[in-house]
């Protein structure tokens, strides 16, 4: 089975309060809080993750442009020394977004006011074809629309792009920005937890959304650099069940978590840690237990989920949570669940509620599920 | 590479013909997009119950998204009762793909672009050629309504295409709708 | 005075976009989830929507509607029985 050979460098911006990712990590924070936005009878919680202020202006109206662009630019720095000399035609971009700028939606229904630029950008294509603009790429420009699995098929898009001989390089980015629209839709669909999403726990009630930027750079690399982070593998299936439901077993989510495996050539029982899915949600928690059970059996890895930090970041969110997979890869820090304090029966037995010193992270596996029924899995080695 | 790459079937969906479109009880239930990307895959005539579905991929590209839906949801936010559940569940560009595999329970790969139809088959091809899938059905929507056009200043046009790709299948015609 | 049935059926026939289906061919007696019209949790969320909407009901706590939502004649038995209050 053929290695991919896409190494990454990446950058995050989400969540309140948080200066680092790594330490963020390490002291198992959570950046959800209630906010004054979300008050009132349309929303069944306040509680949410938002960008500070400071990065993102609450009056802005292409939050989805600013929020994505902060990313990029982050990424390109330190990514510049080995972009150099790559043509700019030979670098592509794929955006990963659920609703791009939908802020110019809301606006624009409400009769306010909107600028040019925000409408234009209520169209995924248009804002993905402006940031590639932005950061000089002049390859191959995409964007991805597909739930909550938007980021990893985003990824897997760019590691496409790469292998077919198409681009040297790909900018892969992922934003949502908090909308009224989406917390109300998820009230409406009543999956918000009311007093804030607890991943795995016994208590669990629903979800709660997030916003965020994320760009991770992946590059053609014949040659592997010790301690670089890499693409190994990866695939996407499809549950064909309901539209909201995840299919019962998990079969749809375990299928892809197999097939990534197969193309990365990494055997199950050398996954060294695993970044779930983990929303919160009654269902999703307990269908992706069964789809690990049925590929590990009781010989999970350590497994943990991270939107008790971050919230739902929807089409950011496999961009954001495979920048915490390359982080834990690179400090040796395996990330905790936070706001988990008592497992479900059913979860993993290796279910990690604290963060945890793991002498080596050679391969690990990012999972994501969506509306709709897709399933996105993907595989990360550590070059030695 | 596995050898060529076959235009196995063809067809266009219009909103007109939705109208006597006769998909089962439930159908009233998708959004715009989602039907008319379930009449085109309907039209291509192919028995998909004859192939092995998890090598079926499926590529949809809907130029200005869920938009249509969206402001459909958006305009019952202040309604009593509230805003739709069900139509919140459409208001995502990929609706249509969710849709179409579970309708022909094909369980392959996915892949859904914002926009316009210009890279659907060149990234199917990729998909078959990294060997994820074995045919793929693609399908592009456009569901520029009158208020889709309005908001986004272009030409209003409803319609869907698609398109089926197959290099180791050899797709057997079904009764079409 | 009793909710028409039949007027319920209309109502749930539009709320959830049925097609194809006369509000005649729905029995009274018949399970509204599961089997026979074969609805799910997407579309009990719907009904929550409709009933407010149409006879000024609210539910609180979907656990609440459950009983009522097993056919139409039970709904319709809620929807007086709320009424009445």
């Amino acid at each position: 089975m053929q290695r991919s050979d896409c190494r990454m460098w990446s950058s995050v911006r989400g969540g309140e309060g948080l200066q680092s990712l790594a330490s963020a990590i390490e002291q198992n924070h959570t950046g959800l809080r209630a906010l004054a936005r979300f008050e009132g009878n349309r929303f069944q919680s306040r509680v949410a993750g938002a960008v500070p202020e400071k990065i993102l202006d609450p009056e802005d109206d292409d939050p989805a442009y600013a929020l994505a662009n902060i990313a990029l630019r982050e990424a390109q720095e330190s990514a510049r020394a080995a972009l150099s000399d790559v043509d700019p035609k030979r670098i592509g971009l794929v955006l990963s977004t659920t609703k791009a700028n939908v802020e110019a939606l809301e606006r624009l229904m409400a009769g306010g006011r909107c600028s040019e630029k925000a409408r234009r950008h209520l169209e995924g294509d248009l804002l993905a074809a402006d940031l590639a603009a932005e950061c000089a790429a002049a390859g191959p420009v995409r964007c991805v629309s597909a739930a909550c699995v938007s980021g990893l098929i985003a990824l897997q898009q760019g590691a496409r792009l790469i292998r077919s001989g198409d681009a040297d390089a790909v900018i892969v980015v992922g934003v949502d920005h908090l909308s009224a629209f989406v917390a109300t839709g998820f009230s409406a669909l009543k999956a918000l937890d009311p007093e804030g999403c607890r991943p795995f726990d016994r208590d669990r009630r629903g979800l709660s959304p997030g916003e965020a930027g994320a760009a991770i750079i992946l590059a053609r690399s014949s040659s592997p650099a010790p301690g670089m982070v890499y693409l190994r593998g990866w695939a996407s299936t499809n549950d064909a069940n309901h539209m909201t439901g995840p299919s019962r077993d998990g079969s749809g989510l375990a299928a892809a978590i197999t097939g990534a495996l197969n193309r990365a050539g990494v055997e199950s029982d050398h996954v060294d840690y695993i970044n779930a899915h983990g929303t919160g949600t009654p269902y999703n928690d307990a269908m992706e237990s069964m789809a690990l059970r049925t590929v590990f059996g009781s010989n999970c890895p350590p497994v943990s989920g991270s939107k008790g930090m971050l919230g739902h970041t929807l089409g950011a969110a496999g961009v954001v949570e495979t920048i915490l997979c390359v982080i834990a890869m690179q400090t040796g820090i395996l990330p905790g669940t936070p706001r988990l304090t008592a497992p479900a029966e059913g979860t993993p037995a290796s279910l990690l509620l604290e963060p945890r010193s793991a002498s080596q992270s050679r391969y690990v596996l990012k999972l994501n599920t969506g509306f709709g029924g897709i399933n996105g899995a993907v595989v990360l080695g550590l070059s030695s | 590479m596995k050898g060529s790459i076959t235009l196995a079937g063809e067809s266009t969906a219009s909103a007109e013909e939705l109208k006597s479109a006769r998909l089962g009880t439930r159908f009233g239930r998708l959004d715009l997009c989602s039907q008319l990307a379930v009449l085109a895959v309907e039209k291509l005539g192919i028995d998909f119950a004859s192939l092995p579905k998890d090598r079926i991929g499926i590529c949809l590209a809907v130029k200005a998204g869920s938009l249509a839906t969206d402001i459909e949801y958006w305009k019952g936010r202040d309604s009593v009762g509230g805003p739709s559940p069900s139509l919140f569940a459409y208001t995502l560009p990929s609706s249509a793909l969710g849709e179409i595999a579970i309708r022909h329970r094909i369980t392959g790969p996915g892949l859904c672009l914002f926009g316009d139809e210009d890279c659907l088959v060149e990234e199917a091809k990729r998909l078959i050629a990294e060997g994820e899938a074995d045919g793929c059905i693609c399908v592009s929507c456009k569901v520029i309504t009158p208020e889709v056009a309005e908001m986004l200043l272009i030409a209003p046009r409803v319609v869907a295409r698609a398109m089926f790709l197959a290099s180791k299948m050899q797709p057997i015609a079904g009764d079409k709708a | 005075m009793s909710v028409s049935t039949s007027e319920l059926k209309t109502n749930i026939i539009e709320s959830l976009k049925l097609q194809d289906i006369t509000a005649e061919q729905i029995d009274d007696e018949a399970p509204l989830f599961g089997t026979g019209l074969g609805l799910d949790s997407i579309d009990a969320l719907e009904l929550v929507v409709m009933l407010e909407k149409k006879y000024g009901i609210l539910i609180k706590d979907i656990e609440e509607g459950r009983p009522a939502f097993r056919s139409v004649r039970t709904l319709a038995e809620f929807i007086d029985k709320k009424r009445a209050a």
